[in-house]
């Protein structure tokens, strides 16, 4: 048996062979000086001579030939010999050798010696596959061979340029690997070099590293199969003649890459510019690969086992160091990189990341800020460093933040979180009266006054500890202790102080409301830890718990006209709760989920009939505070929903006063008024026994000095509701206002609040503050969203809902002179004469149900002189608090113009207007200006004609038809720009309609899908001009529930 | 043949001895098998001379790229097509 192997020394390939052991006893080798004596003891016994080479060789591959072109030598090599007697140790008998007998010898082997340019048609002309007697070496560098190929293939090499001196230098052609995959493949490659393809060395040790020897080979090859396929055509060789003849830098610098010839010379002074031009140029491949250095990664592993009490003094924690990639991907042996050479290697030019320096050099690094690795970094490949537990404690809290800010990878235990990891004081509460009061029932015992008994739990996380538990951690002398699976942090001095207070006040009572705010934490205790939640039973615990699960469940009520969706049902629930508990609630929900029908419910669910249980319980009316421009959609609600519910509105110059209103306002169930009249009103609202406060938009009382808030807030009712869709946590003067009104002291005096909470919070973004005050205010607020997911699935893709709005006075008053004219004229006409009378006076008090302004065409102020107007610029306020986006559409430009005067006014914002003036080039801006994401722009105002095709404008979730072409496909077609392929959220289209006037009665018609209906359907106003005088009156007379007072 | 017997100053013959990285016991194999390793990537790759891009020499009065680019094709015609004839014939 034979075994072939290859060594590289640059330029030389060397092949060489030995017989096994066996074999070499009748084997007949010599090595013979120039003399033809014998050489001297160095000769290696087993060698295969250069005969015996060129057989093997040619029996590889299939052109024998290819091994003649080799020269001969004799090569000195270290090479594995057996201590005892010295010979050498072939690959057979060195398994299972013990290293300490075998060690490196300089032996001489006859070899064939091949060009650069030859190694590669040697190598590459071997076959495929499993070489029969060769060695791993020889396989190696076929690879290489190949590789070299492909990049010559692939056109992986450049001209370039080494520098002999200021005016001399040498063509060099260079191969390069940036591909970052490639280069991956290629270091592997180095790193399971067999060692003896480097068991030749020069005179520097240097070249023995694997990295050089492949680049060198790579280099060197390449080159030389590049200069030889130039020097085949005598094109290539005509520029050396030329570079001769032609003074041209480029022709000289070409000739030293073409053939044998190298040196390229400029003896002008340019030389050296041109140079660093080349090597600029050429340069620019040296950045393209850049390769990241690995991160450093710090594990901390806890003890294995603790057996007993005072272990934890004792235990040994780790912290081991890693390596992985930059890209968080794969980790690196650590024991593998403090193995590699000292010195950067580099392949082709890319200088690879030492990671065994870089490793020195982060641990280094890191010392800075984690002293504690001090202690193992003088030591050779340090893999991680022991701490103790206090060690570990300033670790977690103090190194690891420090490791993680300067870049360094931390891993930590599951329970090492900073929630589960620090014990705190939970107050337990147990309440003295376990049933909820049935309505009716004196509250006396319950609300947020209720007297509760309470005592002190230690807690962790979410687990609690008894007190004799947490005793015996507290002295166990280090500040991480051992509980169940995890471990906790624990201040020694703070536990003896925690304990002391539980040993102090072990239990009391108090107030729901003193509990709530001592577990906010809002109260200083001095308790040693701090007070971290509430926890109870019974009432309590459904009150506290976040989701409603708990909450009894209720089926809607029995006549309530319609269906609660499934979120609206727990709305419903959590109110009732709530109002059996006598605290008072908010219901935030987003505007259009239909905060109204959630009351309209409540209220109804308490107008029970009488039981076998006995009468129904007397119960007042409830007070309801609506802005002005919300008290006709509030009656139309309660009449289509709850039309049972004896209602009273309460405004306008007509209003009862006195005796009357108190008698009327106890016989109703309830009474709706306006924010206005709270103040004005005061003294008659205070002599009704009210069952309920309850207000619509309750922003209103923001202001928490204003005289209307301070009235309201002094009304006395059993039960408190409010209803808003603002964000309260983004206005906190206004939470404050709401919730005193509903639990008033919960959060303190204004002044306290202000000082605890808004300013913290609204200034300096205290987190801490934001959280306390969202646990104190939570179970008292409940807000769902229309993206929440147990909400978006309730929802339709497009909602529809009218907006009831009332006229003012001086709409009304235009609003009847109109229709008195006008029915006077048409009396007295016919034919097309009457037509036209009518249609002239449709379109007038359309104008007027607008806003007076579009009828009378005066200059006067806008504000407040149109319901209609005073109600969109609400809900766009809600709009744009929301983040929503909106559009508006009017059948007239002259409203338009109005309305963009309007919204400037009192929303501040320029609002584009695209009507049927708009040029092409103008409606393109402005769609596209609307759609662009990054634009700010919510709202956009359209003509309905305009806007009603050829558009898509799903930026916008919200769709205000403010006035009505009564042609169900004309608006459906303007919704649609909105709801369509590319929307994606829920659509709320709201459709204005003044109340008591020809609006309201036609989309009652409309809503009505009558066969009426059906005959208006794309015929627009003309119907109406078919009816007689007294059908006409019918639709056109003012009904009384039209007006409201003036708008404050 | 070379009578000279290339060899190593004895200076440095303990290098290799010394070098932590030699496993003796692999001496003659690779540290993994050349399978595991697998075939090199072959990336699609632009060549190396259009990644350079124009060069910024000023005062050329040579078609550089354009000789250049002669020379890349005979470069990968000779390698992928006629190795050993080239290399044989005279």
């Amino acid at each position: 048996m034979i075994a072939l192997h290859g060594t590289w020394s640059a330029p030389t390939f060397y092949l060489w062979g030995e017989y096994d052991e066996q074999a070499a006893r009748s084997a007949s080798s010599s090595v013979l000086t120039a003399t033809g004596d014998e050489v001297d003891d160095n000769r290696h016994p087993y060698a295969l001579s250069v005969g015996e080479l060129h057989a093997a060789a040619g029996e590889l591959t299939p052109d024998g030939l290819l091994a003649s072109i080799a020269e001969e030598t004799n090569l000195a090599l270290r090479l594995p010999c057996a201590d005892a007697d010295g010979l050498p140790l072939t690959s057979s008998r060195l398994q299972g050798k013990p290293e300490d007998d075998v060690r490196l010898k300089a032996l001489t082997v006859p070899a064939l010696a091949f060009s650069p340019a030859d190694t590669i048609d040697f190598l590459t002309g071997l076959p495929d596959g499993s070489l029969p007697n060769c060695g791993d070496a020889v396989r190696y560098w076929r690879v290489l061979a190949k590789f070299a190929m492909s990049l010559l293939i692939r056109q992986q090499f450049v001209p370039d340029l080494d520098e002999i001196d200021a005016s001399t230098f040498t063509g060099r052609w260079r191969v390069f690997v940036t591909d970052r995959e490639e280069l991956a493949w290629l270091e592997r490659l180095v790193e399971v070099m067999p060692p003896v393809c480097r068991s030749f060395a020069n005179q520097d040790g240097n070249s023995l590293q694997p990295a050089r020897q492949v680049d060198g080979f790579l280099a060197t090859t390449t080159e030389a199969v590049i200069r030889r396929g130039l020097a085949t055509d005598s094109f290539f060789e005509q520029i050396h003649e030329r570079a001769d003849r032609e003074d041209a830098w480029e022709l000289r610098w070409l000739s030293g890459l073409v053939g044998d010839r190298r040196e390229v010379r400029w003896p002008d002074e340019d030389g050296a510019a041109i140079a660093g031009q080349i090597r600029a140029w050429i340069g620019q491949l040296e950045q393209e690969s850049v390769e990241k250095p690995p991160e450093l990664c710090f594990t901390l592993s806890e003890p294995q086992e603790l057996d007993g009490e005072g272990d934890a003094l004792n235990a040994t924690w780790r912290v081991q160091f890693g390596l992985r990639t930059s890209d968080g991907g794969d980790h690196l042996s650590l024991a593998r990189v403090w193995q590699e050479h000292a010195d950067a290697p580099s392949i082709l030019g890319q200088h690879l990341v030492n990671r065994r320096t870089h490793l020195q050099s982060e641990l280094t690094r890191a010392a800075t800020v984690f002293p504690a690795i001090k202690k193992v970094t003088a030591t050779p490949a340090p893999t991680g460093v022991d701490l103790s537990t206090n060690e570990a404690h300033t670790f977690l809290h103090e190194w690891a933040p420090l490791l993680q800010a300067q870049g360094f990878c931390v891993v930590l235990p599951d329970w090492a979180t900073e929630q589960h990891r620090h014990l705190g004081l939970e107050l337990f509460v147990r309440p003295q009266n376990e049933r909820l009061p049935d309505e009716g029932v004196s509250l006396g015992a319950f609300g947020l006054s209720s007297m509760l008994d309470f005592d002190w739990r230690v807690a962790v996380g979410d687990e609690q500890i008894s007190i004799d538990e947490f005793e015996a951690l507290a002295t166990q002398g280090t500040r991480l202790v051992k509980l169940g699976d995890r471990w906790v942090d624990i201040d020694q001095s703070a536990a003896k102080k925690a304990l002391d207070f539980m040993r102090d006040q072990p239990h009391g009572q108090l107030t729901l409301a003193a509990a709530i705010r001592l577990a906010a934490g809002v109260e200083e205790m001095n308790a040693g830890l701090p007070i971290v939640g509430l926890s109870g039973v019974s009432w309590i615990k459904r009150l506290l718990e976040t989701s409603d699960e708990h909450i009894e469940h209720l089926e809607q009520p029995r006549n309530f006209k319609g269906t609660l969706r499934p979120y609206q049902l727990r709305g419903l629930q959590w109110l009732a709760f709530l109002n059996r508990l006598g605290i008072g609630a908010c219901l935030a929900d987003d505007m259009g989920l239909g905060k109204t029908i959630q009351l309209i419910a409540l209220m109804l669910l308490e107008q029970r009939e009488d039981s076998a249980e006995g009468p129904r319980p007397k119960l007042g009316p409830t007070l309801l505070f609506v802005p002005m421009s919300l008290v006709g959609n509030w009656q139309r609600e309660l009449e289509r929903f709850a039309p049972q519910l004896r209602a009273l509105v309460h405004h306008g110059p007509e209003r009862l006063i006195g005796d009357e209103f108190v008698q009327a306002a106890s016989q109703h169930d309830v009474v709706i008024t306006t924010y206005g009249l709270a103040h004005r009103d005061l003294k008659a609202l205070n002599r009704v026994a009210w069952y309920r406060i309850a207000l619509d938009e309750a922003q209103k009382i923001k202001n928490p000095s204003a005289n209307q808030t301070i009235a309201i807030r002094s009304i006395k009712a059993t039960h408190r509701i409010a209803l808003t869709g603002t964000p309260l946590e983004n206005h906190l003067s206004e939470l404050w206002s709401i919730m005193e009104m509903l639990n008033p002291g919960l959060l303190g005096a204004a002044a306290v609040f202000r000082k605890q909470f808004a300013v913290p919070i609204e200034k300096m973004g205290d987190q801490k503050r934001a959280e306390q005050l969202r646990r104190m205010i939570r179970p008292f607020l409940l807000r769902r969203l229309k993206t929440d997911p147990n909400v978006e699935c309730d929802l339709p893709e497009k909602m529809e809902m009218s907006v009831y709005c009332n006229l003012t006075p001086e709409q009304a008053g235009l609003y009847k002179q109109t229709v008195d004219q006008m029915l006077f004229e048409i009396d007295n006409s016919t034919g097309i004469r009457r037509r036209g009378l009518i249609l002239a006076a449709l379109t007038k008090l359309k104008q007027i149900c607008n806003h007076p302004a579009h009828f009378l065409r005066d200059d006067r102020p806008l504000g407040q002189r149109s319901g209609k107007c005073e109600r969109v610029v609400e809900m766009l306020e809600e709009v744009l608090e929301e983040g929503d986006a909106a559009l508006v559409f009017t059948q007239y430009r002259e409203m338009g113009e109005l309305l963009l005067r309007f919204f400037s006014e009192r929303l501040g914002i320029r609002v584009p207007f695209l009507h049927g003036g708009s040029t092409a080039k103008q409606r393109e801006k402005m769609i596209a200006d609307f759609q662009d994401a990054g634009s700010n722009q919510p709202i956009f105002l359209l003509s309905l004609k305009a806007g009603g095709f050829g558009l898509n404008l799903t930026k916008a979730n919200h769709v205000f038809h403010f006035d009505r072409w009564w042609n169900p496909a004309v608006e459906r077609q303007a919704t649609d720009r909105v709801h369509r392929i590319g929307q994606t959220r829920r659509v709320q289209v709201h459709k204005f309609v003044c109340i008591g006037t020809i609006e309201d009665r036609i989309d009652k018609l409309l809503s009505e899908k009558s066969a009426l209906a059906d005959r208006i359907v794309g015929s627009g106003d003309e119907w109406l001009t078919g009816l007689s005088t007294n059908e006409l009156k019918e639709y056109l007379i003012l009904s009384s529930d039209a007006v409201a007072e003036s708008y404050e | 043949m070379n009578d000279e017997v290339t060899t190593v100053s004895s200076s440095r013959s303990d290098a290799l001895q010394d070098d932590p990285a030699i496993d003796v016991e692999r001496f003659w194999s690779t540290a993994q098998s050349l399978d595991e390793i697998g075939l090199p990537p072959n990336p699609e790759t632009t060549p190396a001379l259009k990644r350079l891009g124009p060069p910024p020499f000023v005062r050329s009065r040579f078609p550089l790229m354009g000789f250049l680019a002669t020379v890349y094709e005979h470069i990968t015609t000779h390698v992928r097509d006629h190795p050993e004839e080239d290399r044989f014939g005279e």
